[in-house]
């Protein structure tokens, strides 16, 4: 073997130490529910050696909290104009941002029946594109399964062929200060947070009606969400995936379901005769994620900040989750 | 005369107890292949369904088509269901078992419409009607006893499960009958055949006997009724080997080929299904593609392929397999695509019939397994009809030949008698 052939294999070896490290801190910190392989990651990491020191959450995030980001840049370039040599320049040249979504959550991220995406994340990405090209399909949309989230953003950012493979991730990913280790993560474009979905007219207002009434919830196996169930006291009905839930509570089987509100937006949207309900029993704050480059985070955080000022957030809350859950204004920036 | 009298009743009797049997086993069969085309016809249907979800209202076309399928396969599945209430006789249990089935196929059609109606609308609960629709007919579960009907069980059987069940008590029976047929009927086919051996002897032994001593070369009567037992001992002896061996094939060869292909098909149709409901899962169907990869498809159909008997049996097995293998290499670059983000081109090849689709080299494999298992249902038709003409005149001609035989000796040695007073 030569020896460049040598150093390949070891940085091969090194990538494969840090995806197994990843994907140990998307078991450790994420098996949230909104993330429908919370089971799998959590099996990948109890195998994959574990290397524990780099398991440490990012310092200044434990410092200052996983919802501080960095400032957003202020004044925020013009579209076309992006300043030479910075991260956003490189993705002008490409003639394209690529953001990693899902496909699979209704009304967040789906294919719509022509087969395009659609969704508040979707919309979310696209004021990105916007603010670097001046048209919001420049963009392109890579389906990203949840362990896929924090590895496609690794990777040199200056390097041609080795860089990471998508430029942003808006895919109902939780901020965590394990995640913090990775990627970089914008303010928070969505405080996510684990509600109840009922029927119309049901007398459970709250998980604590639920728990007092002895009455059980539908949950993921193994997620999340099914824990916290358990934690205030709720039975658990487990099924295989969160639509599996609702069919049962269509066919009469069940009466509750519990889950991220953005879940039961998503489940609440088929069928007229649901509601969601209650406050918020977990908390849950979405972030777009972004290789690290300060600058380019900042980027993002200055189109967020622009689309909060100038009412776009509303308008695409009120598009796409409004109906399921109610008004909401946008979350308040908090920066580090 | 009493000798005659018993080897020809007897053999009237075997001869007709085994014509009966025959039909029986013939029911059995039809019992066992119509329920076993239940579960291949629904397997069809569900891939038929799942490939019209998976296609939705932009890919219209090919929704229609898929639709046109579904309808096809589920009134196939009406027609066995109908067969096999119809052939399967006073088993009791059966029956509870095949009215448990009626009931699933209707709540499994009305699951696929749910699904399809919340497709319509682009809402993704349609896939969990459809997989809770696959659910009904694959799930494992008890099967109930005659105290209990199958359906009231805590965790009931689905469809695949119950078709398991009728088809082998059918199976059953049909070794029961089989093994009856080939054991204690021997005993009689001997008794019977003994006793015209018996009396071939006597005969010819009286034939010599009058011979030598009234110096007549032949006796007429005596004569006519020697060759008639000689006769019908060989056609006994000839018959019921014939009818035995014939039966034996028909198990061997046909029943046996049978079987394995209509397996094959439900197992490749529920394939075909997995493969459709990987796609519509978007990313969290793994499971379906393990099950895909578990049903070891290539093996099984090797091995149906592996039991051929004859040249067309061989070359529509071979095709079978060969068509199988071109499809499977296109199921693999379906999931490629999908799994690197290329999804139109995933859908273009498991939907698509055109250049690089797999429906083509699919449907090539449902012809040839189709051909493959006919071929072998006509060698199981044909040794079963050889089986019912070795029986045939059978069950009659030996007692009128008795009859004759008594007659004929009689009036030969009375007019012996006569002549010697």
């Amino acid at each position: 073997m030569t020896a460049r052939g040598r150093a390949g294999r070891r940085s091969t070896m090194a990538l494969l130490g840090v995806l197994t490290v990843v994907s140990l801190f998307a078991g450790a910190c994420t098996a949230s529910a909104e993330d429908p392989f919370s089971s799998a990651i959590s099996d990948e990491g109890d195998d994959a050696g574990a290397d524990l020191e780099a398991r440490d959450p990012d310092p200044t995030c434990s410092r200052v909290g996983p919802e501080k980001s960095v400032a957003a840049l202020d004044p925020l370039p013009s579209p076309g104009a992006m300043p030479a040599g910075s991260y956003m320049a490189r993705i002008a040249d490409r003639g394209a941002l690529r953001a990693g979504v899902s496909q699979s959550s209704f009304k967040f991220a789906y294919l719509d029946q022509g087969g395009e995406p659609e969704g508040f994340d979707i919309d979310i990405a696209r004021l990105v594109a916007e603010a670097i090209f001046g048209d919001p399909d420049r963009i392109e949309l890579v389906a990203t399964s949840s362990p896929e989230r924090i590895t496609k953003l690794q990777g040199d950012i200056g390097s041609d062929t080795g860089g990471p493979e998508v430029d942003i991730v808006v895919q109902t990913m939780t901020i965590t200060c394990g995640r913090w280790a990775f990627v970089n993560f914008s303010t928070v474009y969505y405080n996510a947070g684990q509600r109840i979905l009922v029927r119309e007219g049901s007398p459970y207002a709250e998980i604590e009606d639920v728990a007092a009434a002895g009455v059980p919830a539908c949950a993921v196996r193994n997620s999340t969400s099914a824990a916290n169930l358990g934690a205030v006291g709720v039975d658990v009905v487990e099924v295989e995936s969160w639509t599996d839930c609702l069919r049962k509570f269509q066919q009469g089987e069940l009466e509750v379901i519990s889950t991220d509100d953005t879940l039961l937006a998503g489940l609440a949207a088929q069928d007229p005769l649901a509601e969601v309900n209650g406050r918020l029993f977990s908390e849950e704050p979405y972030g777009i994620a972004t290789p690290q480059d300060d600058q380019f985070t900042g980027f993002v955080n200055g189109v967020l900040e622009a689309a909060r000022a100038d009412g776009t957030w509303q308008t695409i809350y009120d598009r796409w989750l409004a109906d399921s859950l109610g008004r909401q204004t946008p979350p308040v920036a908090q920066y580090r | 005369m009493v000798i005659a009298v018993v080897a020809g009743l007897a053999g009237s009797f075997v001869a007709s107890d085994r014509a009966g049997s025959t039909d029986r086993i013939d029911d059995e069969v039809e019992v066992i292949r119509s329920s076993r085309s239940i579960q291949a016809d629904l397997a069809r249907a569900d891939a038929a369904a799942a490939s019209g979800f998976l296609a939705g209202g932009s890919r219209a076309e090919i929704q229609s088509e898929q639709r046109e399928r579904y309808l096809a396969a589920m009134a196939d599945v009406a027609a066995d269901l109908e067969a096999v209430a119809r052939l399967t006789g006073d088993d009791e249990l059966s029956h509870r078992q095949i009215e448990e089935m009626t009931r699933l196929v209707a709540e499994y059609s009305g699951l696929v419409e749910t699904a399809r109606t919340n497709n319509r609308q682009g809402f993704p609960i349609g896939a969990a009607y459809l997989n809770a629709a696959s659910d009904l007919l694959t799930r494992d579960g008890e099967i109930g006893s005659l105290d209990q009907a199958p359906g009231l069980a805590e965790n009931p059987a689905g469809v695949f499960r119950l078709t398991d069940e009728v088809a082998n008590a059918a199976a059953q029976r049909y070794r029961d009958e089989y093994n009856d047929q080939q054991s204690i009927s021997w005993a009689f086919v001997g008794l019977a055949a003994g006793a015209m051996v018996v009396l071939s002897v006597v005969l010819v032994g009286t034939l010599g006997f009058m011979a030598a001593r009234f110096r007549r070369v032949v006796n007429p009567a005596v004569g006519i009724a020697t060759v008639i037992s000689v006769g019908l001992s060989i056609w006994m002896l000839f018959g019921f080997a014939t009818h035995s061996s014939a039966l034996r094939s028909a198990r061997e060869d046909g029943y046996g080929g049978i079987r394995s292909y209509v397996d094959a098909r439900a197992l490749a149709f529920g394939a075909k299904s997995d493969e459709a409901k990987y796609l519509i899962a978007r990313g969290d169907g793994d499971r379906f593609e393990a099950r895909f990869v578990n049903r070891d498809l290539s093996g099984v159909v090797a091995e149906a392929a592996g039991g051929a008997d004859s040249t067309l049996e061989r070359d529509e097995g071979r095709q079978a397999s060969d068509m199988w293998a071109a499809y499977e290499d296109l199921h693999v670059k379906a999931l490629r695509a999908e799994q690197s983000g290329r999804r139109a081109d995933a859908l273009q090849i498991v939907l698509s019939s055109s250049l690089e689709g797999s429906i083509d080299e699919f449907e090539a494999f449902d012809l040839a397994s189709a051909n493959a298992l006919q071929a072998n249902q006509d060698q199981f038709d044909s040794r079963m009809s050889a089986a019912r003409d070795a029986l045939g005149g059978l069950t009659v001609a030996p007692a009128i030949g008795a009859l004759l035989i008594a007659l004929f000796a009689w009036y030969g040695i009375q007019q012996r008698i006569a002549e010697y007073r």
